[in-house]
């Protein structure tokens, strides 16, 4: 006992203060662990919580984007105040543009002479465009006689126009052509006579096939005061444009502008095409709020077809119609959730709900999607027409309402081998895409004619229901020809 | 809280002026974890916009569990992953292209190295590396969950982190050299 005693001691003496020098390697290999351990530190204090404010810029494109987002998915199901907005502003302006319009077409003095020019008389112009000098202040009436007149030019013009009672009207007119044709009929007691010098004009519009243009008839309606001066007085502050010439040109009004015929008419044609589309993916996985776009995808030959509807009033459009199209595409994409785990056969994207990692077994390959895409497409468009001899073109935009009838699609592995096929699925999704195209016509006479079509489409609601954790939108380019037959 | 719970509610309302509060309140936090996932302050913002983006499309989701900046931290990450799968190569090819980089084995003085010197020196990472470093490192990923975020494999995240670790530490070696006057 005493022994075990002493040995108990000799070591506790011996060792208990014992200091050994570890050798530097030592020190080397747990210099790397504490590097390791301090820059983690560092990283973690410093920069872990550090706060940094932004430009002020971020949020104004933050705020744009959101208004975008906001207004670019479009629900026909939910109300939308941005679409309601634009609905407004569209039937405003409208409204806006149609009383212009009106205004322009049933302007109470430029309708008188439309009368004339549609009842045939023949309709003697006299350019009233040089009597802005006009003071109306310079008219007077004595007895039937009425005189406005002016004393600025040294040549004058003088038009005499007499009808039951004599009215005749003086006016001082810059000389402008020295064409002046003068007739007096028996059974008119109008008198024109005119004094024009240098290049005083008179035009004379009038269907030249059935009057003789060097026998103007006289104008067939009185002109009384009236209604004259106030075009003398509106003569003054009209700015003279130039008007080109058009095939259907009736006349002239007295403010110089063509006078034509309300172009109106129905056309129906049939249009086939190739489309270029991209289809963007946006991936929600919504355990990891993760959400993000794919771009890698490869166009493939789609077309669509149909036929197509145009109702054109002088320079509008409205187009309908009734598409097929076939949307093609190659996809491709690193999953991170596994289809092929699953035996089933559903359709890719359509039928997958996003699995999450408890019940999946997670891998990373990447995939091709072959996607067939069959749809019936009904088109709104609307638009502006522009018409030359030979030539026209429609500038058209608006929704096009379609409907997914069918989908194939083929899953597969980088090495081709083929994980899923789906053949004819009964997938069914209305949707709408916006269409801004533009028609480029050759007229070959009346009723037939030709055409190019470049458009543009780009899809407003996604393809799939808004559970399902992929969005999905066709955007592309397409060029289509046909022809048209217009009643 | 009941603040901040009605500035979600009217998020989920997209209430414009709960958005604004929202942003006014957490961008610069989200901006100064941003500028460690971006190689430039433009990136950065790009990133921030993306997030916040995402947050307010998805604030409907959230439910109330956890914390709500906790939550909107994590958008932020995937935001920036998905910033750098769309806008760089892909991920898998910024790793392959820097497998060839020599790095040696180091260590660094201790200095007191300013947050802005940090920050730099993080941000001239490799793509690759800068990611998994500070979602192993700063937001205590583990390797397994980087993996699944970014589509590589766990022993792909475990020698880029140590890869990352080494060049930082001879960025901070040559730091630690300079005088301090000397470093902007």
């Amino acid at each position: 006992m005493k022994d075990r005693n002493h040995i108990d001691d000799l070591f506790r003496d011996g060792l208990s203060n014992q200091q050994v020098t570890p050798p530097k390697s030592n020190w080397k290999g747990m210099q790397s662990s504490l590097d390791n351990m301090r820059l983690e530190h560092l990283a973690k204090v410093k920069l872990a919580n550090q706060a940094i404010t932004p430009a002020k810029s971020v949020w104004q494109k933050i705020a744009t984007k959101l208004w975008w987002e906001q207004f670019i998915h479009f629900s026909a199901l939910k109300f939308n105040i941005y679409y309601a907005a634009v609905g407004v502003v569209g039937i405003t302006s409208g409204v806006i543009i149609s009383n212009q319009v009106n205004t322009e077409i049933y302007h109470p003095e430029k309708q008188m002479h439309i009368e004339m020019l549609q009842s045939r008389d023949a309709y003697n112009y006299v350019d009233l465009l040089e009597m802005e000098t006009l003071n109306p202040t310079q008219v007077s009436k004595q007895n039937n006689q009425i005189e406005i007149s002016s004393n600025q030019q040294s040549n004058s013009g003088e038009i005499a126009h007499n009808n039951n009672a004599t009215t005749k009207l003086t006016a001082q007119l810059t000389p402008r052509t020295t064409e002046t044709p003068t007739d007096n009929t028996e059974q008119s007691a109008t008198e024109l006579s005119s004094n024009f010098q240098g290049d005083t004009k008179t035009r004379i519009t009038e269907n030249q096939a059935d009057n003789d243009i060097t026998k103007p008839q006289i104008i067939g309606m009185p002109l009384i005061l009236d209604q004259l001066v106030p075009i003398l007085i509106s003569a003054q502050q009209i700015h003279i444009k130039n008007y080109s010439e058009r095939a259907d040109t009736l006349g002239y009004d007295y403010q110089g502008e063509p006078i034509v015929k309300d172009l109106s008419f129905f056309e129906q044609g049939y249009s086939a095409g190739a489309i270029f589309v991209k289809q963007d993916f946006e991936f929600l996985n919504p355990e990891m709020q993760n959400a993000y776009l794919t771009n890698q995808d490869y166009s493939q030959f789609s077309y669509r077809f149909g036929i197509r509807f145009n109702y054109v009033k002088n320079n509008y459009i409205v187009q309908t119609g009734l598409y097929l199209a076939n949307l093609n595409n190659t996809f491709k994409h690193t999953t991170t959730h596994l289809i092929i785990h699953d035996d089933t056969p559903k359709l890719p994207y359509l039928e997958y709900t996003w699995p999450y990692e408890s019940d999946t077994v997670i891998e990373y390959k990447t995939h091709e999607y072959n996607n067939s895409y069959s749809f019936i497409e009904l088109p709104i468009l609307a638009g502006a027409h522009f018409e030359n001899e030979k030539f026209a073109v429609n500038l058209k935009t608006g929704p096009i309402f379609n409907l997914i009838t069918g989908v194939n699609s083929k899953l597969l592995l980088e090495s081709d081998q083929i994980i899923t096929t789906v053949q004819r699925s009964n997938f069914i999704r209305p949707g709408i895409r916006w269409e801004l195209s533009a028609d480029l016509i050759y007229r070959f006479n009346n009723h037939v004619s030709v055409f190019i079509e470049p458009s543009y489409i780009h899809d407003l609601t996604n393809m799939f229901n808004k559970n399902y954790a992929v969005k999905s939108r066709f955007k592309g380019y397409s060029g289509s020809v046909g022809i048209y037959y217009r009643f | 809280m009941r603040e901040l719970d009605d500035i979600v509610k009217g998020c989920q309302n997209m209430d414009r002026k709960a958005q604004k509060v929202l942003y006014d309140r957490y961008s610069p936090i989200l901006f100064g974890m941003a500028m460690r996932y971006a190689s430039c302050a433009s990136e950065a913002e790009d990133m921030l916009q993306e997030a916040f983006i995402n947050i307010f499309k998805h604030v409907k989701q959230y439910e109330g569990h956890g914390s709500f900046e906790g939550w909107m931290k994590r958008i932020l990450i995937n935001a920036a992953i998905g910033y750098i799968r769309k806008h760089k190569k892909h991920i898998n090819d910024s790793f392959d292209e820097i497998q060839e980089i020599k790095i040696k084995d180091t260590s660094f003085e201790t200095r007191d190295f300013t947050k802005e010197e940090l920050m730099s020196t993080i941000n001239e990472l490799p793509e690759g590396f800068r990611l998994v470093f500070n979602l192993y490192a700063i937001e205590g990923y583990k390797h397994r969950e980087i993996a699944e975020m970014l589509g590589i494999q766990v022993g792909t995240s475990k020698s880029q982190y140590s890869r990352a670790r080494k060049i930082l530490m001879n960025k901070l070696q040559v730091l630690s050299k300079m005088p301090e006057d000397r470093v902007s």
